[in-house]
């Protein structure tokens, strides 16, 4: 277990910027989520705390000690990859093992742990397999089990469930959340899925373009979005943006109008806005209702998708876009929704440059 | 289900057809031709004569000192091939800007006529006129060397042109291999502890197998068939001293015009040839790995 601190780390690919300064620090046994999009640099950082690439600037500081000049080995990491990156040669047992192989230790000692580690994982039936002749998961077990007969200072997950299917994922995810709490170590993850982001978390950092755009609890995150690219990131089906307007600005709180007309109260730190400024407000789909909330905004609905308990109501309000979230059986009439319902109190509101006007900052901002 | 098997059958006829013609006849008749006995007089028919080509041939010393040189040949050159066609795709491999430039240009060396080859080193080799001794002399001070008449220096000439004009297309089979070597595996051996030299022995090294087994068999093939290399830098010489089994069996054939004898050694090349490939194969190969 590790204590882990970046202080201003880039990192460029010939002009280009990958990691443009970023300071981070993760605590003994936390389990952090790496989340963003395609090429905002997630795996580009995992990469430098491994030691596989070389920090340009910065450092990389492991409990106390400046690990930049050490090798990956040296820094006693351990690394699960996307695509399992088994050695196609060995067995599981020697692929297991290998690790253990390369600091020489004895053979029986490194079956003993090994046993153990398949035991833990629920593959010591495979131990003379090659990766060939298993299955994703299979694979992906073999892989977490490499990690763990090192007993290493820190795990990193690079989107390792990415190449399992649906079923395989939740089964695995749950695997190493037991890990988790079972080996109590510090872990970081990589992924694009903000589910697993969501549930394996116990902070998450948002990252676009190479910075940190938010770091937080999963629900912080979730519920006091720095801005709009955090708030759209996190939330399946995503958050909903309406356009709205300034029309009165009071004490702590403002009075807001959408293209429809209806007018509604936020709370809001004064001097933040100012009358006739344009805004966006940001509506989670749950956060609609078919009745109910302190105003409501026309709802033309075009699609119902039923999912059992919940459906979503996928249409537009005055041309802009809506899924809202219904939780209640059954198929519903057009008419029946022609307005939703929305409670001031949830709803997020951001200005021009799509930072948030309108929640305290609980989640910490970079 | 019966009229799409005879459609089978009409697609594969003429592949068979040729495969008949320019693989299966050519090779029955050079069988054929190993028991016969071809009169001086071309206007006779040939003779059946059993084994004797065979028995002739065990008796034959010139015969086995062809078999002899083709062996230090091929242990030789194979071995350097293998070596510095491996270290030559690492080389490669650890380039990124130009590596295709750099492929075309070594390749060239592979791309000669063996003939051409052959008169090069012949001359490169030159006792008197040759660019070789010229730097010796030159640059070391060593005093001129007999190339192409003296042994060892004669087989030495041989190996270092077979060498010269294989290695880079050994290697560009070899980095053809590297590449399919997934990156995160190699990262993954370098988290586990490997050092470059480890990462190496357990991890290229294995993975690379079924493409040593695959560019090692081309070049036994090349090397037990090799003629023009030795014939243009040696003749032979000194005495009978470099000629390989590919020589012999021109002088059998074009020199002596017996036929039949010549046929004979074929035949116990191609048999001796494949146990050669399944000695290798077995030294090679991992059983438990499949090549892809």
């Amino acid at each position: 277990m590790s204590v882990l601190t970046l202080k201003n780390i880039a990192k460029s690919f010939g002009a280009t910027e990958v990691i443009k300064g970023i300071d981070l620090r993760i605590d003994e046994g936390e389990f952090v989520v790496f989340v963003g999009p395609s090429g905002c640099g997630k795996s580009t950082l995992l990469r430098l705390i491994s030691g596989l690439e070389q920090a340009d600037a910065g450092e990389i500081i492991l409990d106390s000690e400046i690990v930049n000049d050490h090798t990956p080995f040296e820094r006693g990491i351990a690394m699960v990859f996307q695509s399992y990156a088994l050695y196609p040669h060995m067995t599981v047992a020697e692929n297991m093992g290998f690790p253990l192989k390369m600091v020489k230790e004895k053979p029986h000692a490194i079956a003993e742990k090994v046993n153990a580690a398949a035991k833990t994982l629920q593959i010591d039936q495979l131990l003379d397999r090659r990766p060939d002749q298993l299955s994703g998961g299979q694979k992906q077990r073999v892989a977490m089990g490499r990690t763990i007969v090192r007993d290493p200072t820190l795990f990193l997950f690079d989107e390792p469930l990415s190449n399992l299917d649906a079923d395989l994922r939740i089964e695995m995810r749950v695997e190493i959340e037991k890990l988790h709490k079972r080996l109590k170590a510090t872990m970081i993850y990589v992924t694009h899925d903000q589910v697993e982001a969501m549930t394996l978390a116990d902070r998450i950092v948002v990252l676009r373009d190479g910075v940190i755009e938010q770091i937080g609890a999963p629900l912080d995150l979730y519920d006091n979005p720095v801005n709009k690219f955090v708030a759209s990131f996190l939330g399946s089906p995503k958050i909903n943006f309406l356009s709205a307007r300034v029309v009165d600005v009071g004490e702590g709180a403002a009075t807001l109008s959408l293209r429809n007309g209806a007018r509604f109260v936020v709370p809001m730190p004064t001097g933040d806005v100012k009358k006739d400024d344009a805004l966006t407000i940001g509506v989670r789909p749950e956060d609609f209702a078919i009745s109910g909330g302190d105003f409501s905004i026309p709802f033309d609905l075009e699609l119902q998708e039923q999912l059992g308990p919940v459906s979503y109501l996928h249409g537009s309000s005055n041309g802009e876009k809506i899924v809202a979230e219904h939780r209640v059986r059954g198929k519903i009439l057009k008419e029946t929704a022609s307005t939703l319902g929305v409670n001031s109190a949830r709803i997020h509101v951001f200005d021009t440059s799509g930072r948030s006007v309108r929640h305290g900052r609980k989640g910490q901002e970079t | 289900m019966r009229g799409q098997k005879r459609f089978a059958w009409l697609m594969a006829t003429p592949t068979i057809i040729a495969l008949i013609a320019l693989g299966i006849v050519p090779l029955g008749w050079m069988i054929w031709t190993a028991f016969q006995s071809f009169p001086p007089n071309p206007a006779n028919p040939p003779q059946f004569i059993g084994m004797r080509n065979f028995v002739d041939l065990a008796d034959d010393p010139q015969f086995f000192g062809s078999l002899r040189t083709t062996a230090i040949v091929l242990v030789f050159s194979l071995s350097l091939q293998l070596v510095l066609g491996f270290l030559l795709a690492l080389a490669l491999y650890s380039i990124e800007r130009g590596r295709g430039l750099i492929v075309s240009l070594l390749l060239i060396p592979t791309a000669i006529a063996p003939i051409v080859a052959g008169i090069v080193w012949w001359m490169l080799f030159n006792a008197r006129f040759g660019a070789i001794n010229s730097f010796l002399v030159q640059f070391f001070g060593i005093d001129p060397v007999n190339w192409t008449i003296e042994m060892p220096t004669a087989l030495i000439a041989i190996i270092v042109a077979v060498v010269w004009q294989w290695t880079p297309f050994v290697a560009i089979i070899l980095l053809g291999g590297l590449t399919t070597i997934p990156r995160d595996v190699l990262d993954a051996a370098r988290i586990d502890g490997a050092s470059g030299w480890r990462v190496l022995r357990y991890i290229i090294v294995p993975l690379m197998r079924p493409f040593f087994l695959v560019v090692g068999l081309l070049m036994i093939i090349e090397i037990v068939r090799l003629y023009e290399l030795p014939f243009f830098i040696t003749q032979g010489g000194p005495g009978n001293e470099t000629v390989v089994a590919g020589v012999y069996l021109f002088k059998l054939a074009f020199s002596f015009f017996d036929l039949g004898r010549a046929s004979m050694m074929s035949v116990f090349l191609v048999i001796a040839l494949s146990l050669v490939a399944a000695l290798y194969m077995r030294l090679v190969a991992d059983r438990r790995m499949t090549v892809n």
